[in-house]
């Protein structure tokens, strides 16, 4: 007849409770990552399964919603569809021509505000005031300020005599091109504006008294001690900044329709007119793979830079 | 510990919170009032909507209506994605242009047991119930207004010009638009609309009228090819093209201006004359008076005068689950009293021929509209019913005539272009 020790029960039971509270330890961290985890397979990882599986099936639900398997046919029709390589050659356009004035007016709000002067507070709030305004709203105030019958530009050009007749801003390429990349320029440089200043304010101010002691000129400056310091930020922020307006459709599409014809049609609204107005779904979601991967390459420029970026700043 | 306890509450308050959400459901049931969905899409007319699911509400208990407004804009995508996913609303006001698309989606209940039981259909204009039936001729929607498409001009611009009435024919339209014309004071006598808007109309009321119709007042021939690619249509269209590229009796900017824009447009006093929809009737007249805003018929061509008209219905969601309470209340707007009371605050022609004595209707601006949608002989049948046509006239026609009025392709080869799109269009629905 064996007996069990007080003491070899209770450190069993101590055991037990110690790797229970281990297990709970080990489920915690799971626990609490499950809702995210959920709410990505959700709303990321699943729509873009489903865009992959529908981008390889003929469907229009406008045809009675039939699903056909063609493989990758629709990614064919994307190689060979001139209106897919036009829409991208206009999206490059849009996002350069929006990109690079956005960033040269952000960086001079941001070197402006960064410099001590009354009411400097105000100037702020006022001038990171665009940020706050819709794409659509931005559309519909810029289209009203270009327009030809009510517009305040023309009325301008018009009494100060340089033109005799309202321009009709939509008609011609370029100038349409003018009038969004205002427009979108407007609403873009305050965020611009945003990150930089925070950059700004993070240099050491002895720097620029050191320099100024060497006699260094404000370009001098500038060149030697702002500039490579804000470089890191420049780089990330014109890089998000570019994906998103990749993908930025209303303001486009409130102002210009993606006129005049085609000009300014953009690889987003190309899109959304195969789906709903065409009702050929499954090539629009070929078309959204296609887009997908054009970002996904900035995706993982914007990611490299990043881990630079941290590996310099550690 | 601490987590163990959080846990414990959280279970009991995700417990409690579904006890309460199922008593919820229970009370719904026990009260045996059914909810039911109706989607508004369109901008005019909210209130009203509203006011009538009001007294329907107060008269019928049982049945709760939420009355919910969709911008026009999203129609499309918001209710494709819903229908499809088999949900969205009970019921909806539907434009004719979208009717065909839903229908074959097979997401709209044929409403033709629900019309002939309430012996509806007799007191409905007849090209409205033939639109009505424009898919699988089965009514997928009960119409509610109609409107045709309509010359509006300014009165006081005329009489400013000494001109004493609107323009008959299209030669005359001509010599009229160039008498409004003064490009030094920015003021023009038309506005061509080259995007989105009622523009496929313009150009075609042109077309038509200059090379006649084809079988059954459509645009197709006998061996169903789509007719607007003939030597006289064409010529049709390049008389309508020239007052924009060589008479310049249009502002500029109209080649891609929207509906929008050319509302705008007269409502600055920049235009005299446009066409559109049945819209105009209020916010024209609310722009520049009642006294100022003239009403005519599209001016006559050579080979005869045509009217393009339309209208909105009511249709009800095939997946609903409550269909019949959704046509108890579409039953009650549809009575000629509401819905007379209805189209008169929001400016429309109502559908019910019954309610044309109603005395708002005899003001002179109706005379016009009320008049070609009376004279069935001249009313245009156009494609609306082909699968892809409201694509075709949102997304295909735009750019085709914006490239036409900007000069980078002939008249000739628009028409040709019309052509081929809508004969694919056709073979298609065909297959």
């Amino acid at each position: 007849m064996t007996t069990k020790s007080p003491s070899s029960s209770g450190s069993r039971r101590r055991a037990r409770i110690k790797s229970g509270l281990l297990d709970d330890a080990r489920r915690l961290p799971l626990l609490l990552i499950l809702p995210s985890f959920l709410l990505i397979a959700t709303f990321v990882v699943y729509p873009i399964i489903y865009t992959v599986t529908l981008a390889s099936q003929e469907y229009s639900p406008y045809l009675g919603g039939e699903r056909t398997w063609v493989g990758a046919e629709n990614y064919f029709r994307v190689l060979s569809d001139a209106t897919f390589w036009h829409t991208l050659r206009v999206s490059v356009i849009w996002v350069a021509g929006s990109v690079c004035p956005q960033f040269l007016l952000g960086l001079a709000m941001a070197l402006m505000l960064n410099e001590t002067f009354r009411g400097r507070g105000i100037v702020r709030t006022i001038v990171l005031a665009p940020w706050a305004v819709s794409g659509v709203v931005t559309g519909i105030i810029w289209l009203w300020l270009f327009d030809g019958t009510i517009g305040v530009i023309n009325a301008i050009l018009v009494q100060i005599g340089l033109v005799n007749i309202p321009i009709a801003w939509g008609i011609d390429e370029w100038a349409t091109w003018f009038m969004v990349l205002v427009a979108n320029a407007w609403r873009g440089a305050p965020f611009f504006a945003i990150t930089l200043l925070a950059a700004l304010q993070t240099i050491d101010k002895q720097l620029y008294e050191a320099a100024r002691v060497d006699g260094a000129t404000t370009i001098q400056r500038f060149r030697y001690i702002t500039l490579p310091l804000l470089v890191n930020t420049i780089v990330l922020t014109t890089l998000l900044r570019a994906l998103w307006t990749f993908n930025f459709v209303d303001l486009i599409w409130t102002m210009t329709r993606g006129g005049p014809v085609d000009a300014t049609k953009t690889l987003p609204i190309y899109i959304f007119d195969v789906a709903y107005q065409r009702g050929d779904f499954g090539y629009a979601a070929a078309l959204s793979v296609a887009l997908c991967l054009i970002l996904l390459v900035f995706a993982a420029l914007y990611w490299q830079l990043n881990r630079f970026s941290s590996r310099e700043t550690a | 510990m601490t987590f163990t306890l959080s846990r414990r509450r959280l279970l009991a308050a995700g417990a409690s919170l579904g006890v309460t959400a199922l008593s919820g459901g229970a009370v719904r049931a026990q009260s045996g009032r059914t909810k039911i969905t109706f989607a508004f899409p369109f901008p005019i007319g909210l209130e009203g909507i509203e006011a009538l699911a009001k007294s329907f509400m107060e008269k019928t208990p049982s049945i709760e209506v939420e009355v919910q407004l969709i911008p026009i804009g999203q129609v499309i995508p918001k209710l494709t994605a819903a229908f499809s996913g088999g949900v969205g609303p009970d019921c909806l006001a539907m434009s004719d242009a979208w009717l065909s698309q839903f229908a074959r989606g097979g997401w709209l209940e044929n409403l033709e047991p629900y019309i002939s039981a309430a012996s509806m259909d007799k007191d409905i204009l007849p090209g409205m119930m033939g639109i009505a039936r424009m898919y699988k001729n089965t009514a997928y929607y009960v119409p509610y207004m109609t409107e045709a498409y309509t010359l509006y001009y300014n009165k006081k611009h005329f009489a400013e010009a000494g001109i004493k009435a609107p323009p008959a024919d299209l030669d005359e339209f001509r010599s009229v638009a160039m008498k409004l014309t003064d490009a030094q004071k920015n003021r023009y006598g038309y506005y061509v609309l080259g995007s989105s808007g009622a523009q496929v109309q313009q150009w075609t009321t042109w077309m038509l009228e200059t090379g006649g119709l084809g079988e059954g007042r459509s645009w197709f021939d006998a061996s169903g090819n789509c007719i607007l690619a003939g030597d006289k249509h064409v010529e049709g269209l390049e008389s309508w093209v020239s007052l924009y590229q060589r008479d310049k009796v249009s502002p500029a900017a109209s080649a891609t201006g929207t509906a929008q824009d050319q509302a705008n447009a007269f409502s600055a006093d920049q235009i005299s004359m446009l066409f559109g929809w049945g819209g105009y009737l209020t916010s024209l007249a609310e722009a520049v008076g009642e006294e100022s805003l003239g009403t005519a018929l599209p001016p006559a061509g050579p080979a005869g005068n045509y009217f393009y008209f339309a209208g909105n219905g009511f249709s009800i969601n095939a997946a609903s689950p409550n269909k019949e309470a959704a046509w108890e209340f579409l039953q009650y707007i549809l009575q000629p009293e509401n819905v007379a009371e209805w189209n008169r605050t929001s400016g429309a022609i109502p559908a019910n021929i019954t309610t044309w004595n109603s005395s708002w209707l005899s003001q002179e601006k109706y005379a016009a509209p009320m008049s070609m949608l009376a004279a069935e002989p001249q009313l245009i049948n156009h494609p609306r019913y082909l699968p892809g046509y409201a694509s075709f006239q949102l997304q295909t026609a735009p750019e085709l005539i914006q490239k036409t009025l900007l000069g980078r392709q002939t008249p000739r080869q628009h028409a040709e272009a019309v052509v081929q799109a809508i004969n694919e269009l056709r073979a298609k629905a065909e297959q």
